[in-house]
């Protein structure tokens, strides 16, 4: 759900066709459209766009009320037991809300969604300064106690219970009701994938940008993370949640972040805070969680510290911790390109990325870069991005003036991933290196050049002021080599992994939080003992060990603790991964064991010690201050413990779940003129929108429209629609039809078929357009701009737009009226 | 030298094009111009001078609930639409000029510079 796997990561779908040949795995794919993975799928369920939850929920409505789930995994390793506090109420009984709304600041206060007996401490995550990726540690929920619990499920203030009165209005009915799928259908899928459980069976779930790209998007995964918690389907071989990239290395950048609310390793940014004294101890203090691995965050912070600030960072200043910026607000690409929209920044650097096509609103992100003083550009081409004061739909429609554009924008020509050395991270942690194949081709630069030498060059200007004591402080002394002076990558993966004063390490587990060690990333840290293990190529085993290296400690499975009993035995032989060897007293088996190797299953936590020695033997789940899996978040999340359908921001139907509250509160609409949306419902914008992309073109089309034997192959701007919608708005296949939103339209032509179905929701017949967004104007094949159809929007924890589910209407392009010739 | 062919299997085909796009880097020949078909996904359409592999995009009107690899209905076949370089390769016999031969390695060849464009292979 949520992706078209084969179509856009058809590399990855290769294990899936495996599974279904090799293993007879069935294919499940639901999806408003038809494409390449429906095909290759034994099932397909088409749905209508933004009702995911409702399906899902169902999912975990039919897993609760037929006993599905997996009893033996469910009780000891997720909080099902876990009794909630008294003043907890749920969407049943707010009317789909649930309690600490406060309409006034449009946020929620999450006191009363602790544990009962928990303590509320401070908890930035609800800052509004702060994303979701800085979200909640684990210790900043609640001070260290003993959750209570009832084993036997039956407290009605226990996770179990509230789940089953939470989900109980999520039926099968309502699944046809909402999502446009037959009753029979969602019966028929709910059985083979709920038999996907237990000792002998697991069953994945795979997503991408389809879920994400919600204004519930976070709740979406939520929800499939716990039909896969209550399955047991976590941390067990052929489980899991896989969230599939959409690019090379996106994993990678969330890892060593190029996001705003995050450092290396998922430290969260500081924030400024007018109350507090701004040091280390106070970050410490607020993030650091007394049981579970966070214990550690001390150690990651002070290492991170050393690996920026070397002999500069000391204890006396707090390893240089007043240098890093503080978050001031919302920083995020939204909320920065709104400044920018205001005329509240002065410059910008665009790397790996072509906001003028491929960013929502790409309208005004296109008119806001005139606001700009500089905007420099990399690219392996000149983007759209790049030339907007030049041949942008704004320049040819008057909106704007190319000379009264003040910005002076500088092109930089890229390397390519041949041209260059260095890691990627895929979708399942893997760091896997790539040698540099050949020379980029004229003034093309690595981006590691770049940074590098922009780095020197600012260091060399950095002045005695004290502003510029982070500058002057900050190491740079990587080794260059070759006519162009090409930094070291492997000097740089070897700061990631870290060093302490006394010589190499071998983890993260050597970390410390006097100074005396250094780490770039921590999560990264063992990649570098002793050899590039990132570029390891001899496979071995079941999973791979010896190719790449898999973050952390390259454990190919997470959480696999969970692969076996709480005695430590495997579930079943068919599905072991690794188990307590109790000879060698230590976790063996085919997996690097996610657990401290010597921890005995038995083991008893010794809440007086903290961290992860506070945690017992069978506690899998060891981020967690409670160590086990979350069915119910007490912590961290913005709009709610549990997942609630809400509708799309625009939508023409009626949330049928809880008809008092449409939309997802606490979204942030960021509705502005330029930013406008419709009504919900609005008879101008009849249909449903919802956009993707195509294995022939890679996002905004810059590596893709621009070579021709790519570019042949899908060369014209198109949008699927069905055959009744086409004889509803009088075209015929091949036509040129205009798709408009609230923000504007394009043209595009009319691909009729059957593979975009019309749908049955809520008593009327739901018209759904497809449109893919590689298009722009520049390249071999050109076409109009689909993100301008799209609102700027935020999903309340990651701060994503909504682009699959929106309100458009469709009709027949008019040929323009020239005058006589 | 044993009769030897070129066999893809289409149940394992996800219609990435990939194949499409590696024939002409390897093989150095041109795009085919930037034309929307508006059959399908398929705009190459068919094989030609400079089109020698072609994924046939075979479209049926889609049921809900079985996907094309279900026993009850294939919808949206990748059909491999190429040279099997037949053992008895019928084109070979029939071609008057001489143009298609068998190489070295068992594979039939079209020797452009020889072809008159006659067409008998395609009969």
């Amino acid at each position: 759900m949520g992706s078209s796997m084969a179509e856009n990561h058809p590399v990855g779908f290769q294990w899936v066709i495996e599974a279904r040949e090799k293993n007879g795995a069935t294919i499940i794919h639901v999806d408003p459209r038809f494409n390449r993975t429906s095909a290759m799928s034994d099932y397909w369920l088409p749905l209508r766009a933004g009702s995911d939850i409702v399906f899902l929920g169902a999912m975990i409505n039919f897993t609760l009320s037929n006993e599905r789930y997996f009893r033996d995994y469910v009780i000891p390793y997720t909080n099902a037991a876990t009794i909630l506090r008294e003043d907890f109420r749920d969407t049943e009984d707010l009317g789909g809300l649930f309690s600490g709304w406060d309409a006034e600041k449009k946020q929620y206060d999450f006191e009363t969604w602790l544990y009962e007996g928990a303590t509320p401490s401070k908890h930035p995550g609800m800052d509004e300064k702060r994303g979701g990726h800085g979200k909640d540690r684990g210790g900043e929920a609640q001070e260290l106690h003993e959750p209570h619990r009832d084993e036997t499920l039956q407290h009605p203030r226990c996770v179990f219970q509230v789940l089953k009165r939470h989900f109980a209005r999520y039926t099968p009915e309502m699944v046809e009701q909402s999502c446009g799928i037959a009753k029979e259908r969602f019966l028929e899928v709910a059985e083979i994938f709920t038999n996907a459980s237990g000792r002998e069976k697991t069953g994945a779930i795979c997503y991408a940008v389809g879920w994400t790209q919600h204004s519930s998007g976070v709740q979406i995964i939520r929800a499939a993370a716990i039909l896969q918690l209550l399955l047991g389907n976590i941390g067990r071989p052929g489980g899991g949640i896989m969230a599939l990239r959409g690019h090379a290395s996106i994993q990678g950048s969330t890892d060593i972040p190029t996001l705003y609310d995050i450092l290396p390793g998922y430290l969260p940014m500081p924030a400024h805070d007018p109350e507090g004294d701004g040091s280390l101890k106070e970050w410490i203090e607020t993030h650091k969680s007394p049981k579970g691995w966070w214990f550690n965050i001390d150690k990651y912070i002070v290492s991170l510290l050393k690996a920026y600030y070397g002999d500069a960072a000391t204890k006396a200043n707090d390893f240089g911790f007043s240098w890093l910026p503080r978050l001031t607000g919302d920083h995020s690409h939204f909320g920065y390109w709104l400044d920018m929209a205001d005329g509240k920044l002065e410059g910008l650097f665009v790397m790996g990325q072509n906001p003028a096509v491929g960013a929502p609103n790409a309208r005004l992100e296109r008119k806001a870069l005139s606001k700009l003083k500089w905007l420099v550009v990399r690219d392996l081409v000149e983007i759209e991005t790049a030339t907007f004061w030049l041949d942008s739909p704004e320049i040819a429609n008057g909106e704007l003036r190319t000379e009264e554009i003040d910005t002076e924008v500088f092109l930089f020509p890229a390397a390519s991933h041949v041209e260059k050395a260095g890691t990627f991270t895929n979708t399942q942690r893997l760091l896997q290196w790539r040698e540099q194949a050949i020379e980029p081709p004229g003034y093309a630069r690595s981006e590691l050049h770049f940074m590098y030498h922009l780095g020197r060059m600012l260091k060399e200007k950095a002045t005695d002021a004290p502003r510029d004591a982070g500058l002057r402080a900050l190491t740079w002394d990587y080794p260059t080599h070759g006519p162009i002076d090409e930094p070291d990558p492997e000097a740089v993966l070897r700061e990631i992994h870290g060093s302490s004063d006394t010589g190499p390490i071998k983890h993260f587990g050597e970390l410390k939080n006097d100074g005396s060690t250094a780490c770039g990333c921590w999560i990264y840290s063992g990649v570098f003992d002793g050899e590039n293990k990132a570029n390891g190529r001899s496979a071995r085993g079941k999973y791979g060990h010896g190719w790449g290296y898999a973050w952390p400690m390259d454990r190919r499975i997470l959480y696999n603790r969970a692969s076996a009993a709480p005695d430590g035995t495997p579930w079943s032989e068919r599905k072991k991964l690794v188990w307590w060897d109790e000879t060698k007293e230590e976790w063996a088996g085919d997996d690097v064991a996610d657990f401290t190797k010597a921890k005995r299953p038995d083991a008893k936590g010794d809440a007086g010690k903290g961290g992860d020695e506070a945690l017992p033997g069978d506690a899998p789940f060891i981020m967690h201050p409670d160590g086990v899996g979350w069915l119910f978040v007490p912590s961290g999340l913005k709009d709610g413990p549990l997942p609630a359908h809400y509708e799309p921001l625009e939508s023409n139907l009626v949330n049928d779940l809880y008809p008092d509250q449409l939309a997802n509160p606490a979204a942030d609409r960021k509705e502005r003129p330029d930013n406008a949306y419709a009504n919900s419902p609005d008879v101008r914008f009849p249909y449903i929108l919802t956009t993707y992309r195509l294995t022939e073109h890679h996002t905004s089309g810059a590596m893709s429209r621009t070579l021709a034997h790519l570019a042949e192959l899908q060369p014209e701007l198109f949008a699927e629609l069905s055959p009744e919608l086409a004889s509803e708005v009088g075209v015929v296949n091949g036509d040129c039809i205009v798709v408009a939103t609230a923000r504007g339209e394009i043209e595009a032509r009319a691909l009729v078929t059957g593979r975009m179905p019309s749908l049955d929701v809520q008593g009327r017949r739901v018209h759904q357009v497809g449109l893919p967004y590689h298009w722009g104007g520049r390249g071999l094949v050109t076409g109009d701009v689909v993100n301008d159809l799209v609102a700027i929007s935020e999903e309340p924890n990651v701060r994503i737009m909504e682009s699959k589910a929106l309100t458009c209407s469709v009709r027949k392009s008019e040929p323009l009226v020239t005058a006589l010739e | 030298m044993a009769v030897t062919g070129f066999l893809t299997d289409s149940t394992l085909c996800i219609g990435c094009k990939a194949c499409e796009v590696a024939c002409k880097e390897w093989n150095d020949v041109p795009d085919d111009g930037f034309v929307w078909s508006g059959l399908s996904y398929d705009n190459t359409l068919a094989l030609g001078h400079s089109t020698y592999r072609h994924v046939k995009f075979v479209e049926r009107e889609p049921k809900a609930g079985c996907g094309g690899n279900s026993n009850q209905q294939l919808t949206w076949e990748f059909s491999s639409d190429v040279c099997r370089h037949c053992g008895n390769a019928g084109c070979l016999e029939a071609c008057p000029t001489g143009s298609i031969v068998r190489t070295e390695f068992g594979s039939v060849f079209v020797q452009p510079d020889l072809c008159n464009g006659c067409g008998y292979c395609v009969v």
